[in-house]
């Protein structure tokens, strides 16, 4: 039944109401209304070395997440989606689990993992590898690996999604015309799906951009990411204004991606 | 199948690492829960269900267990109750304007998590809204567009001819959706319950800036516990918890097959 009459929208309102006043009520609020008291201080923090260092440090740790994430999922995916459905159900349901636990308790567990007396540690020093252990908590690198573990499920699903759309007989021909299984991925199913990844990488880095919990714990806050230097903002310095000015900088950052990405997309797909 | 075996051992070998990369992390709490040492060392030393009783000596946790709960459940039904009617005329009828109104429903999934914690804790200051009320709304707000999308999932294999047949046969539309559309949905919307409680239940960021006062949520208690003590207690709650969200997410997938809902 189709109706262009707009009570049909009336249903909607409480919950329309709910987000115009929550979200973009408290986003154009918290801008204008002190945008007087902050418009000074743009310049100086984007300057900023603590800034810039920061920024930096956010889009190499999301960049090299995107990157390992991708280069995990795609052969995963193309395998478990056209040479064996069993593997995919299971794939299914392993990027599930992780959805569910708290990525408080995950952090801990990349703790359990990482720290100085723990189980990375442990093994390289039974190998005999390593005589003293190695300093992986509080690094970069832990950080990434937590938020390789957080993300890595999107990328997949993003990933395995776009594959669902190629026909199982555009492969089977590629490949009964006498391509290789490599040769079938990198002229047919990679061309096809790089949208997926296009979605999983604009979802990967805003997440990346906007975690909290595993850079606290991982890096131990000396990782600083925006979304720690905010925290450090409003409750370490209490300067609100400054705090403020990064929220509006993750903002853009992440509309910017996301945004980008879409124009991307559109623009791949016409050519 | 592939021809080629090196590509074949590949696939085994990024299958392992993916599956450990995941599963590591949420099991190794397990093991460390039951160690008689007094910090968090690998491998666990001994066995010992001490940690499990000390979580009941600290009140922080125990309070925040509860707090989680009602506010995971209260946050859940409401962000049901005001998605149900929204998702339900989507899906009923066509109309302009639609696809930006479902847009909308996922916004606040779009903006980033941190940045309207930040947000809504000064909004809330300044608008002078009582504390008590904070986390509610927040915790609504970023229900909303899972509750939206798991309400909708639960429609989709609804026909709603029925609902046609109901009013035809002389029911209002009130009874109709009430007698006729509410039994078939109501596997679908106790899992979109569950599914938007678990959501609520691990939420972080949110439930940092806006929680006020002495009664934290669990996981903003156990992130303090954490940079005081580094103990199994904190690995025998995990233990816990990921038990309890699981099983949840089980009785899910038991009650409704809901396609899309991940």
């Amino acid at each position: 039944m189709e109706r262009n009459n707009w009570m049909i929208a009336i249903p909607s309102f409480p919950i329309l109401f709910f987000i115009f006043f929550l979200l973009f009520g408290s986003i154009l609020f918290v801008i204008f209304s002190n945008l007087s008291s902050i418009k000074d201080k743009f310049i100086p923090i984007f300057s900023s070395e603590y800034f810039i260092l920061s920024y930096l440090t956010t889009l190499k740790i999301g960049l090299v997440v995107v990157i390992v994430s991708a280069a995990l999922s795609y052969p995963l995916a193309f395998y478990s989606h056209f040479y064996n459905r069993k593997l995919s159900r299971v794939m299914d349901i392993i990027v599930f689990i992780p959805l569910m636990v708290n990525p408080l308790i995950r952090s801990l567990g990349w703790m359990i993992i990482l720290g100085k007396e723990g189980l990375i540690n442990w093994l390289l020093m039974k190998l005999g590898i390593i005589n003293s252990p190695l300093r992986i908590l509080y690094t970069d690198i832990a950080v990434e690996i937590g938020l390789l573990e957080l993300f890595f499920p999107f990328m997949y699903t993003a990933i395995a999604s776009s594959m669902e759309n190629i026909p199982y007989e555009t492969v089977m021909s590629a490949s009964s015309l006498g391509a290789g299984s490599l040769r079938v991925f990198k002229d047919v199913v990679f061309p096809l799906s790089i949208t997926g990844f296009m979605t999983g990488a604009s979802i990967v880095m805003v997440g990346c951009a906007a975690a909290f919990v595993t850079p606290s714990i991982l890096g131990g806050m000396k990782v600083k990411t925006l979304s720690i230097i905010l925290r450090e903002y409003v409750d370490v310095t209490l300067d609100w204004d400054a705090a403020t000015i990064i929220a509006i900088a993750i903002l853009l950052t992440a509309f910017g991606f996301i945004v980008g990405i879409s124009l991307l997309k559109r623009l791949l797909l016409r050519w | 199948m592939p021809e080629n075996k090196f590509f074949n051992i590949l696939i085994s070998l990024l299958f392992g690492l993916t599956i450990s990369i995941i599963l590591l992390p949420i099991i190794l709490p397990l093991t460390i829960s039951f160690s008689s040492s007094y910090t968090i060392t690998f491998p666990p030393r001994g066995f010992t269900l001490e940690w499990f009783i000390n979580i009941f000596l600290f009140k922080s946790l125990v309070d925040g267990f509860k707090f989680s709960l009602m506010l995971g459940i209260f946050a859940s039904l409401i962000a049901i109750a005001m998605s149900l009617p929204a998702t339900y005329a989507f899906y009923r009828y066509n109309f302009k304007l639609k696809g930006y109104l479902e847009n909308l429903l996922l916004s606040p999934s779009l903006t980033p998590e941190i940045v309207l914690s930040f947000m809504l804790l000064v909004y809330f200051k300044a608008l002078k809204i009582d504390h008590s009320f904070w986390l509610l709304l927040g915790h609504v707000l970023i229900l909303i567009p899972y509750a939206t999308r798991y309400t909708y999932a639960s429609l989709i294999n609804l026909d709603i001819s029925i609902e046609d047949a109901a009013v035809a046969l002389g029911a209002s539309r009130l009874k109709a959706f009430l007698d006729v559309i509410a039994p078939n949905i109501a596997k679908g919307l106790v899992a979109s319950f569950l599914l938007s409680f678990i959501v609520s239940f691990n939420a972080f960021s949110i439930s940092l800036f806006l929680s006020y006062g002495e009664t934290l949520p669990l996981p903003i208690a156990m992130w303090n516990y954490l940079q005081v003590r580094y103990d199994p207690t904190i690995a025998a709650l995990s233990t816990i918890l990921v038990i309890f969200t699981l099983t949840l997410s089980l009785i899910v997938r038991k009650i409704v097959e809901l396609r899309g809902v991940r």
